[in-house]
């Protein structure tokens, strides 16, 4: 058992000192309970969270480096090891035609260009595709088509691991089928895998060995797929209900029709008549091992973010702070001025505790976009009729866009800080009259109600959509202008069509619960008005004036 | 809504649903579609993903689609949307906690002021989010979520309700509670329509539909969707069930108690539910 092959997948948990070791050449199902992390587990074992509840390589390649001055860092080597499909990986696609979709996950991998033909001829035969299909353009095909395409892109990558989230979701039985095969062909071609599915009747059969994953998500139970259908205990300890299919057959288990013959329902059917007693297992089949991870408190910390304090005061008032703060910033006309604003909405934002670190990555593209912006401006032709870099319109540039990057910042403080239907509340109940208020008006403050309301959904989507162009981009995380840029383009199309999709779901779902089309809903009272909120206000027009006179 | 209107059923006739696809082709989504859903009914709809279930249930639910063409008379479901759940919870939810949630709804409702609180507080009761009402979405799990955009579109409603694989993303508990709420609506007489890939969710008696292509291929019990029509006896090569036919994959117990029937271990009808399976394992038993 220690043949040691240098694709295996090892995964140490430093809270315990366990030591789970995933075999190339096999398959591995993860079950667990909705919730309680699965995907989370996934993604760290492939580099996109870092999680200091485990210690992963690939090999003898480390997932994670720790670069000078402690900060970690993504082995690109340990990336390459592993293609990634996400849940509906078919989100993913970016590229205009299938070929293209194809090289851009070859791209980390500099091939030569016959060997990237060879695997793309490879991966289009495995889906059932042929030649014809390379010139196709992602965006007509239909959504099974598109779904075959992302398998297509997964079996495309050389890595030695196959990782899967939840594959057959959606899936039709033939794309289930053409699954199933190309998984076993993988497997015994010595690629490893692992998979997500709670489609347990699919996934068992296909299985060497399951990963049971704990309710709280602190432990995983390794052991073959017999024997969870031997021990429906295990299912209950982990918080999932026992499937009903298994249910049903148990009274035949105990009658002694063996556990090999479950996955096929014909070899199972034979045994009816069987009246003996429950076979002696074998000890490999009633045998599991648990490893502690220790990773649940990480998660619960994170998943319980502390709620902004500037959230006790109306949102009436902060909006008026806002506008007061914003116009302030926008008139300034020196440098120094814009320092003094960029001083006023840092100490707003670290005052509220507004977590805007989460929004890192958007906030830096825009720096980018800033300063690009201005550079570009700077360049032109000068008064003197001369062509070149132009200082002074450079910092003009800059200057109106610094002004604009304070106030944007602000302005996502803010929404982050609000909670959009208390904002829509209180402003109807300022512009209301007599219980009513006009329509137009009402309209308006739904719209922008339902925009804030997305903010949120959008600061998700930005970061899953970033996580996916690591684990396809192989990106090391290591901060250059032209790393930037790159996964900007891979991240932002298919987050746009994502919250397209879902902004068309989100207004079929007004349309049905028939928002928009009540002229007068009921208005709410709140809470009135505090002295807090006169403070708070009078406080920032003061801060305001100053500004304003500064500039 | 008069009396009569409230009697009538909702019928469907000659319904074609087409979209002009960017690349200039045009994509027939539905084609050809009738048929009828009475008050209080149960349905079932099934299909694979592109099939076409999805675009029905939005018109049976009153949502506008674009390129639809046919006959529909609204009947007891009325003029006007009814209440229509999703898979994504998170593009069902306009508030930030499962109280706001509700109670946002039940404003565009028109529900008195004074009414509102104790309404949210009950629906939320008996859905079991009361310990939660004021919780933010991200200390809910995804199935807590869905629970609450149950709550939020069924709140004070209509005489139908449109679940379009609302459970698709949660677990068996999680689903099980939100067929729950279904099942209390329909006790108390409203219609559901039930969209699901699921066909472990389908009952032996109750209607279930299936779409293939655009078209209806089934409509009849769910234990004739899973067996087909069995002849007892016929041991010989069974033809494909009409699940099979619309290409679903046929659930493992299913395949399972085919096998057995062409041993003629057990006979029609074939067993579906648990109970089922527990009377069929215990007479094998006593064999």
């Amino acid at each position: 058992m220690t043949l040691h092959r240098d694709a295996d997948l090892i995964c140490l948990f430093p809270g315990s000192g366990d030591r789970l070791r995933l075999e190339a050449g096999s398959i591995t199902v993860l079950l667990g309970k909705n919730g309680a992390g699965k995907t989370y587990l996934l993604e760290s074992l492939a580099g996109l969270r870092p999680n200091d509840a485990l210690e992963v390589s690939y090999g003898s390649e480390p997932l994670w480096r720790s670069r000078r001055g402690g900060r970690k860092q993504r082995n690109p080597e340990a990336l390459k090891a592993y293609g990634y499909a996400s849940q509906s990986p078919e989100e993913q696609l970016v590229a205009r035609t299938v070929e293209a979709e194809l090289r851009e996950t070859l791209r980390p991998y500099s091939l030569s260009a016959v060997v990237t033909k060879a695997r793309i001829a490879a991966s289009l035969e495995a889906v059932g595709w042929d030649e014809t299909w390379l010139s196709r353009s992602p965006f007509y095909l239909s959504g099974g088509e598109k779904r075959r395409l992302a398998l297509a892109c997964q079996l495309v990558s050389p890595g030695d691991w196959l990782l899967f989230d939840e594959p057959t979701a959606g899936l039709d039985a033939p794309g289930q089928e053409r699954l199933t095969r190309v998984l076993t062909e993988r497997k015994q071609a010595g690629q490893g895998i692992l998979l997500i599915s709670h489609d347990s009747e699919w996934a068992l059969p296909l299985a060497d060995r399951v990963l049971l994953l704990s309710e709280d998500g602190a432990s995983l139970r390794e052991c073959k797929p017999e024997s969870l259908v031997r021990h429906p205990e295990w299912w209950k300890e982990a918080g999932m209900a026992v499937p009903a299919w298994l249910e049903a057959i148990a009274p035949l288990l105990r009658r002694g029709v063996p556990v090999s013959a479950v996955w096929n329902p014909a070899k199972f059917a034979a045994g009816w008549g069987q009246t003996g007693r429950q076979a002696e297992d074998s000890p490999s089949a009633s045998s599991s091992v648990v490893y502690r991870m220790g990773t649940a408190e990480a998660r619960k910390e994170r998943s319980l973010v502390p709620r902004p304090s500037v959230s006790l005061f109306d949102p009436r008032a902060l909006w008026l702070s806002y506008v007061l703060l914003s116009l302030a910033i926008f008139a300034q006309t020196s440098w120094w001025g814009v320092a003094a604003g960029g001083a006023l909405v840092a100490a707003a934002i670290r005052g509220g505790r507004i977590p805007l670190r989460r929004w890192s990555g958007l906030i830096n593209s825009f720096l980018w976009f800033t300063v690009t912006l201005s550079v570009l401006a700077g360049l032109g032709q000068g008064e003197g009729g001369g062509w070149g870099f132009q200082a002074e319109a450079f910092l003009n540039a800059l200057h109106s866009m610094a002004r604009t990057f304070l106030v944007f910042l602000l302005g996502l403080g803010l929404s982050l800080a609000i909670t959009p239907l208390r904002l829509r509340r209180s402003l109807s109940s300022l512009l209301g009259f007599r219980g009513r208020i006009a329509p137009p008006v009402q309209r308006f403050l739904l719209t922008v109600t339902l925009m804030l309301r997305f903010i949120p959904i959008f600061l998700s989507e930005w970061e899953r959509f970033s996580r996916y162009a690591i684990a396809r981009g192989k990106e090391t995380g290591r901060r250059s202008v032209v790393g930037s840029i790159k996964r900007l383009s891979r991240t932002i199309l298919p987050m746009l069509l994502a919250l397209f999709r879902l902004g068309d779901q989100a207004a079929v779902s007004l349309e049905s619960r028939g928002i928009g089309k009540q002229k007068y809903p009921t208005l709410l009272r709140i809470r009135s008005w505090g002295t807090r909120d006169t403070v708070l206000v009078s406080a920032v027009l003061v801060i305001s004036a100053g500004l304003w006179l500064l500039r | 809504m008069s009396e009569d209107q409230a009697e009538r059923s909702l019928v469907i006739r000659h319904l074609s649903v087409r979209s002009e696809k960017e690349s200039g082709d045009i994509a027939v989504r539905l084609e050809d579609v009738s048929l009828e859903l009475s008050p209080g009914e149960w349905l079932y709809l099934v299909g694979v993903n592109g099939s076409g279930k999805s675009t029905l249930a939005r018109i049976l639910a009153g949502i506008y689609e674009a390129g639809a063409s046919g006959y529909m008379d609204r009947g007891f479901a009325g003029e006007g949307a009814a209440a229509y759940v999703m898979q994504q919870p998170d593009a069902q939810l306009f508030a930030d906690n499962p109280r706001e949630e509700v109670t946002f709804a039940l404003e565009w409702q028109a529900v008195p002021a004074e009414e509102i609180p104790r309404k949210v507080s009950r629906s939320l009761e008996l859905a079991g989010l009361q310990e939660l009402a004021d919780s933010p979405w991200n200390e809910l799990s995804g199935g807590q979520r869905q629970l609450a955009a149950v709550v939020a579109s069924t709140a004070n409603r209509t005489p139908l309700i449109v679940f379009d694989e609302a459970t698709s993303m949660l677990d068996e508990e999680a689903s099980h509670k939100v067929k729950r709420i279904a099942k209390q609506l329909h006790e108390q007489g409203t219609a559901i329509v039930w969209v699901t890939q699921r066909l472990e969710e389908l009952e032996p008696d109750a209607r279930a539909m299936a779409l293939a292509e655009g078209t209806i291929r089934f409509d009849g019990t769910g234990r004739e969707f899973l067996y087909g029509h069995l002849e007892s006896g016929s041991k010989t090569g069974r033809e494909p069930t009409p699940c099979e036919l619309c290409g679903l994959r046929l659930p493992y117990l299913a395949a399972f108690a085919l096998e057995l029937s062409a041993l003629g271990a057990i006979g029609a009808p074939l067993p579906m539910t648990t109970e089922e399976w527990a009377t069929a394992m215990e007479s094998g038993n006593k064999e």
